[in-house]
């Protein structure tokens, strides 16, 4: 009330001093500016909330039930190469609950998305002692295969990401299997690329609760990755570059999450968590211009099929609220519902039974790895993080506003990139 | 008032219901000539200095400004010279072109004559910026020579062989600069030149070492997002290598591997392009417009794009994209260019090294049309890109990074 209040004066003392006409004007411009979006960041936030608890919902809701192995369906990449019922139920469970866990975090109030995350909450928690639990049906692999390292260190990053929502709530005995089931990943080694990372994030976890953690795993990481920096905000995954999008599926995102542990138990210094986080922000800057003036991005490099996680970089900044002054976090905002609709809305992203399917937008199998399986899709929730900032952060609640590369192709001014060189 | 066949076709390229009828091969050659005229309809008169409206960036850095003239007629040439280099036929087409070769090659001698109002600045120790504008000189010789090096007349190609070697007083700066040293001796070596071999042979092995993977190199030292593979690296690497392995002074072996990662890096750039036409616009230069694409034309004109892209799909792409970009407000109202990605409102955009010369660089996206009409390229139906298909649900290509 305050605010329509102050915001009524305000606009009586534009009239007053800039006489009725240019107002007019003003808002003529403005509505033309507008034009192409109906939704106010109320209603996209509206939309994301129901659209990540759509995506969330049939993985945790099993969960729960423990019903996961029974109901989750096992649609494979062409040539597909792993051991799927091993490997594929801790991808849904890790990389949805590291997409969900900062929405999770938000305390309960009266609204319609508090009463879906509540339920997402509560039925997550009751579902993670299954997990761990060798008598149970839904009972996890963490003990063999190279590929429960990448998902184990999903639940621990979701764990980081919402401590009091999703750690402390657990009994004891879950927390003891979990440490458990964690240090039993160590018989097996990360591949040398920006699984270093999983390792090492796992590791962080155990340091951040106060157990044994391994410090080589987190100092390998570290080191590799700084090593593997070749500039501008992007890092190499492993010894040679790939342009894709592991930079934002995996290594932006668990350097900086590992660093702060690190960091905060002196195993690294402030200096090494600012320089990763500063390149961060360079690499979710050159994000929001890849988002194409209709909602798209290029397809590049593997693990399309991971969607929307190709921006958890920039998703995660906007969490943080470190997006660059001149970049307005509604033209993220504004991008990423684009970007959403584009992939969610297209029939066959979901089946009919409301699971993922293998592709891009739409079902399209024929572009997935030989390593990805329905449960591997579930990371595309790492594209919501920005999902953790309250309902009133100006995220949500500016108006409209067009993004970069909007701008540049419909010949409005537009802000010069340039290169960094940190 | 010039002779009427010496300016551009009067169509409108920018009237959609023209355009509609059009062939994608009559657009691209009006949009082409719509480019080129203003430059060298001046220029063949000796009229550059004298009638070009030069723009130069809100940031400009105050070095010598008379470096814009050979920037505009430099860069051009080096994207229209394989379209110049068709035989002539009976064609509307074949007219432009008799018209573009001719000023071209009148504007080339007026270049190097010292008594010529329109002899270009060719730079000194302290202003380098006229080695990289000399380079896409070279290259259009050395892509060309048999079009534009050959007719010359002796006095103007003793002229060329005395700015070529006396630019060598400009370092180049440690960055893809280093190419553009090496383009000119390399062309100095194709005509049985003395060369400075360590311009070559330096420039060749650092890039190597800069590359980083996926067909990517950084540019210098450190990696950068931008489209500098594109606008100089890779098609002038090539170049050099394909100069220096016809005198057996490089290895094939490199040549040959440079050129897969140059095609592995077009494969972005086919990827690059949006539903609607537009592209990710990062990094500087991102005034030089649709002189970004220049690897993944260069395969075209090669007949060596990648199996999976088609190329009438790169056509396709690419058409929209210039539908997108070439608005008349992206011209000046006397025809140039002006600063900015599109339309005439994006002056900030350009780089404190840019001004209205430097936009030419956007003539290379055009060496298909150097490729005959009846070529697939140009002949086959309309064919969606990778984007198209992969956002409206069809399959599309998986892609993945490769190893060399």
């Amino acid at each position: 009330m305050k605010n329509k209040l102050c915001s009524l004066v305000t606009a009586l003392i534009v009239i007053a001093f800039t006489g009725i006409n240019s107002f007019a004007q003003k808002q003529k411009k403005q509505i033309i500016e507008t034009a192409p979006a109906i939704e106010t960041g109320a209603q996209d936030r509206a939309y994301w909330s129901s659209l990540l608890y759509k995506i969330a919902y049939p993985i945790v809701h099993n969960m729960a039930e423990g019903t996961l192995r029974k109901n989750l369906p096992l649609e494979k990449g062409p040539d597909y190469y792993l051991n799927v019922l091993k490997v594929t139920h801790m991808e849904a469970v890790g990389r949805t609950m590291a997409g969900i866990a900062p929405w999770l975090a938000l305390p309960d109030d009266d609204s319609k998305e508090a009463v879906l995350r509540k339920q997402l909450r509560e039925e997550l928690v009751k579902g993670l002692p299954n997990i761990v639990n060798p008598d149970h049906a839904d009972f996890l692999n963490f003990r063999t295969e190279q590929q429960p390292i990448v998902d184990a260190s999903y639940i621990a990053q979701a764990f980081l990401r919402a401590p009091k929502q999703l750690w402390d709530p657990l009994d004891s005995l879950t927390k003891q299997r979990f440490i458990f089931e964690f240090k039993a990943l160590r018989t097996r080694k990360a591949s040398f690329n920006n699984w270093l990372l999983f390792s090492g994030i796992t590791e962080a976890f155990l340091l951040k609760i106060g157990e044994q953690a391994d410090p080589v795993r987190m100092d390998i990481a570290l080191r590799k990755m700084k090593d593997w920096y070749v500039g501008d905000g992007y890092y190499k995954d492993g010894e040679k570059f790939a342009m894709d999008y592991y930079n934002s599926y995996v290594i932006h995102s668990m350097m900086v999450d590992m660093l702060k542990v690190m960091v905060e138990k002196k195993q690294a210094s402030q200096r090494d968590y600012d320089e990763a986080l500063k390149r961060m922000v360079r690499y979710a800057e050159l994000q929001e211009r890849m988002i194409s003036p209709e909602g798209t991005y290029p397809p590049l490099g593997r693990s399309i099929t991971y969607r929307t996680a190709a921006f958890q970089a920039l998703a995660q900044v906007s969490l943080m609220e470190k997006i660059p002054e001149y970049i307005k976090p509604a033209q993220v905002r504004c991008a990423m519902t684009k970007v959403m609709h584009n992939i969610f809305d297209t029939k066959g992203t979901f089946s009919d039974d409301g699971w993922l399917q293998l592709g891009l937008a739409g079902h399209q199998p024929e572009v997935a790895d030989q390593y990805t399986s329905t449960g591997s899709l579930y990371i595309c929730s790492t594209g919501f993080l920005a999902l953790g900032l309250l309902a009133n952060n100006p995220f949500w609640t500016e108006p409209y506003a067009d993004w970069t590369s909007r701008k540049a192709w419909s010949g409005q001014p537009v802000k010069k990139d340039y290169k960094v060189e940190y | 008032m010039p002779a009427k066949n010496a300016v551009a076709n009067q169509i409108d390229i920018f009237d959609r219901q023209v355009q509609s009828k059009q062939n994608d091969r009559d657009y691209w050659v009006a949009v082409m000539d719509k480019i080129a005229s203003p430059v060298l309809s001046n220029m063949s008169k000796a009229e550059l200095r004298k009638n070009m409206q030069v723009e130069y960036s809100p940031t400009w850095d105050g070095r010598n400004n008379q470096v814009a003239y050979m920037e505009a007629f430099g860069r051009l040439i080096a994207g229209i010279a394989p379209f110049l280099a068709l035989p002539d036929d009976t064609s509307a087409e074949s007219k432009v072109r008799e018209r573009l070769r001719s000023q071209t090659l009148q504007s080339l001698t007026h270049a190097v004559n010292p008594e010529s109002p329109d002899y270009l600045y060719w730079g000194n120790n302290q202003v380098r910026q006229p080695l990289v504008d000399a380079s896409y000189i070279a290259q259009a010789f050395l892509m060309e020579p048999d079009t534009l090096w050959k007719p010359l007349d002796t006095e103007t190609k003793q002229r060329y062989i005395h700015e070529f070697k006396t630019i060598r007083q400009i370092t180049p700066w440690n960055n893809n600069w280093i190419l553009f040293a090496a383009t000119i001796e390399s062309f100095l070596l194709s005509i049985g030149e003395e060369i400075n071999a360590a311009r070559i042979d330096t420039a060749i092995e650092t890039i190597e070492k800069w590359y980083v993977g996926d067909g990517w190199y950084s540019d210098g030292d450190k990696f950068h997002f931008d489209h500098y593979n594109g606008y100089v690296i890779h098609p002038m690497l090539v170049e050099v290598l394909k100069a220096n392995v016809a005198k057996g002074r490089r290895d094939q072996k490199e040549l040959d591997k440079a050129y897969k990662r140059m095609q592995r890096y077009a494969t972005f750039q086919e990827r690059y392009i949006s539903p609607e036409g537009t592209y990710i616009v990062v990094g500087r230069s991102s005034t030089y417009r649709v002189g970004a694409f220049q690897p993944l034309v260069k395969l075209v004109l090669d007949h060596t794009l990648p199996e999976e892209i088609k190329p009438a799909q790169v056509r396709c792409a690419l058409t929209a994209v210039m539908k997108r970009i070439f608005i008349p407000s992206t011209f000046t109202k006397e025809g140039w260019l002006t600063l900015g990605l599109l339309g005439n409102e994006q002056k900030n955009l350009a780089d404190y090294y840019s001004n209205t010369g430097s936009m030419y660089i956007t003539s290379l996206a055009f060496l298909p049309l150097g490729l005959p009409a009846s070529h697939e390229f140009w002949s086959a139906p309309f064919t969606e890109w990778t984007q198209l298909k992969a956002w409206s649900g069809k399959p599309f290509k998986k892609d993945y990074a490769v190893d060399y």
